[in-house]
């Protein structure tokens, strides 16, 4: 697997389906590759006779809210990850008080995802065997997990279309209409423009094809007229749409035996190429949720070291150019602008959280490990439509904890 | 050996604080190396499940490693070496590690012939191979390919459970969480790094769920 197949393979499934909530809720802007692969490959609505309407089935009673202290000595009654951290880092100087609390038990659940208005959290389970999207509301704490949905649409709110992938020609639906329509994407990913105007389709074969041959970049209106090829790269991928609902974020190499990636600006009416960022094994790209910027990896790259690492860079070049972040880790757009990211650091007793500021360039630790000592299991982690609060899957008990963000 | 004194062997190797050490000497991070796949019931092995993954049951059976040809790889622990170039796949080149606790170690996709000879007694974290591209160039697929077997070579395990490293801070990279492939008549299983079955090779598949989700290709 190579490493920009890694990010194919970290967004098909799992979390992936928080991604695919994410990109359909927010226009596909905080998708990459494999979500969107995951689009392309919409995976059915389960039938009505294997998913069927119940109430919510019983659940664990769960614990109350917590709300640490900082600097308190006091350890809370119940919390994720390991004990304090043995040497703790100095206070930041923005967060006097940091809530977490529990908001799922019994192992549940991972690859959860936001409620559009980051009223709930949304997870597919099978408790007692009825499968489903549940969602657990952050207010008032402690409450139960419900049935929210049985089609695993993960419609969540945001834009009417999703696509179902089919071997010559995907099927586009309007799921407040019923209205389908086919697109002549060839079974390629696809990836539709939030206001509904256009769509993008790209060849993505699999094994060392992937590599060696050019993938074209394709675009059509919304009910696929006008279909034409518009661009390659080899071992392309489209991002997302930008907010001009014209260009997309592409992502590929240039030159075929070269591990340099560029990702770029490609006008879908045009075919018009800008490049934004150019890096070894460039991947792992998100752009914000009002898509101004977008955040990538740069990775092996053994001749200029310096250059390994994450990165942010604005979608308008006019704006400037990229940035690089003084840690490494994890990353989620919280924002337009602020990039939260939790940073590897392997030996750690305890996972910190902090906040990169895309346009000022400046770093703020949010949480401090000491006082809050989450471990994360699996990079299952995401943060709220809002901004407000950051979920994640406990390493120690694999349940939803929330962290409210200073 | 006898089966009986095999599956002694591994449960308690199996009991013990995981055994092994990392396959890669420099510790992980973008510069160096970074896991591309898990092991087990990842997305990519269900899409791939018929046809790369056939043999192993359809999961992956070992863990990818992202790195730069020529990475040195090292021994995960002390053991003889059991074969070089031997059948396995993994090409170009490969490498086997009888660990002598019941466990082989298998490292592919290594750059060039590794030098130690078959026979040979390796120690733990001594520089055994060097890494490469599946594809034979360095700028296709970079990566060490690890596994981890039974001494029958049959079964194959997998090393985040056998290998002592911080797998859950390892893994804190990039803008996505692991990916499994989902199993809606059991959506919480195989989910997790640490949380994967065991391979046995040329036995049924473990991933063709009636529900799957994604569903990928079918």
């Amino acid at each position: 697997m190579t490493p920009r197949q890694s990010v194919f393979a970290a967004m098909c499934a799992g979390l992936g389906v928080a991604l695919m909530a994410f990109a359909l809720r927010h226009g596909q802007a905080a998708v990459s590759r494999t979500s969107l692969e995951h689009l392309g490959r919409r995976p059915a609505a389960p039938t009505a006779a294997t998913v069927a309407m119940t109430p919510a089935p019983a659940w664990p009673t769960p614990a109350p809210a917590l709300r640490l202290a900082r600097h308190s000595s006091s350890a809370a009654p119940a919390r994720p990850g390991p004990t304090r951290h043995p040497n703790p880092p100095p206070a930041a100087p923005d967060a006097d008080l940091v809530p977490i609390r529990q908001v799922t038990f019994d192992g549940c659940c991972p690859g959860a995802w936001w409620a559009a208005d980051s009223s709930a959290l949304h997870f597919i389970d099978r408790p007692n065997g009825r499968l489903g999207v549940y969602g657990v509301p952050l207010r008032p704490p402690g409450s139960l997990p419900r049935m929210v949905d049985t089609a695993l649409d993960l419609r969540d709110g945001g834009t009417r279309l999703v696509v179902h992938p089919a071997a010559e020609h995907s099927v586009v639906k309007d799921v407040e209409s019923g209205l389908e329509w086919p697109l002549p994407t060839g079974g390629n990913p696809v990836r539709l423009a939030p206001d509904g105007t256009r769509a993008v389709w790209w060849e993505a074969p699999a094994g060392r094809a992937q590599v060696e041959l050019l993938g074209k970049v394709y675009a059509s209106g919304i009910d696929g007229a006008g279909a034409q090829a518009i661009g390659g790269l080899f071992d392309v991928d489209v991002v997302g749409f930008l907010a001009d609902n014209v260009q997309v974020a592409v992502v590929g190499r240039p030159v075929r035996d070269d591990p340099a990636y560029i990702l770029a600006a490609l006008d879908t009416r045009t075919g018009a190429l800008r490049e934004l960022a150019r890096g070894n094994w460039l991947s792992d790209v998100v752009l914000s949720r009002g898509r101004a910027w977008a955040a990538y990896v740069v990775s092996l790259d053994r001749r200029n070291p310096d250059a390994n690492g994450v990165w942010v860079v604005p979608t308008d070049p006019s704006t400037g150019g990229p940035r690089k972040l003084d840690r490494f880790g994890g990353y989620r757009w919280r924002d337009d602008q602020r990039l939260v990211v939790v940073p590897m650091e392997p030996g750690s007793a305890s996972h910190s959280i902090w906040q990169f500021d895309a346009a000022a360039g400046s770093t703020t630790r949010l949480v401090d490990p000491a006082a809050v000592p989450i471990r994360v299991a699996n990079n299952d982690w995401s943060v709220s439509p809002d901004g407000h609060h950051l979920a994640f899957v406990a390493e120690d008990d694999r349940n939803i904890w929330v962290v409210e963000l200073p | 050996m006898l089966p009986g004194l095999l599956l002694a062997g591994l449960a308690t190797a199996a009991a013990a604080p995981r055994p092994f050490g990392l396959p890669l000497a420099e510790p992980p991070g973008p510069g160096t190396w970074y896991i591309s796949q898990s092991y087990g019931n990842t997305a990519y092995a269900f899409a791939e499940r018929r046809s790369l993954y056939g043999s192993g049951q359809g999961l992956h059976m070992g863990l990818d490693l992202a790195t730069a040809c020529g990475t040195q790889v090292v021994a995960i622990g002390d053991g003889i070496v059991l074969g070089v170039d031997g059948r396995g796949g993994s090409g170009p080149h490969n490498l086997m590690i009888d660990h002598q606790n019941g466990f082989v170690s298998f490292y592919g996709h290594l750059l060039d012939r590794p030098p130690v000879a078959p026979g040979t007694y390796v120690r733990r974290g001594e520089a055994v191979a060097q890494s490469g591209d599946m594809y034979g160039s360095c700028h296709a697929s970079p990566h060490l390919h690890l596994e981890i077997r039974d001494r029958s070579l049959v079964r194959a395990f997998n090393p985040v459970t056998l290998i002592d490293a911080d797998w859950h801070s390892i893994v804190l990279f990039g803008a996505a969480p692991l990916a499994f492939e989902r199993d809606l008549d059991a959506p919480r299983r195989w989910q997790a790094i640490d949380d994967q079955p065991p391979i046995r090779f040329g036995g049924a598949p473990l991933n063709d769920f009636d529900h799957p989700w994604p569903r990928g290709h079918p």
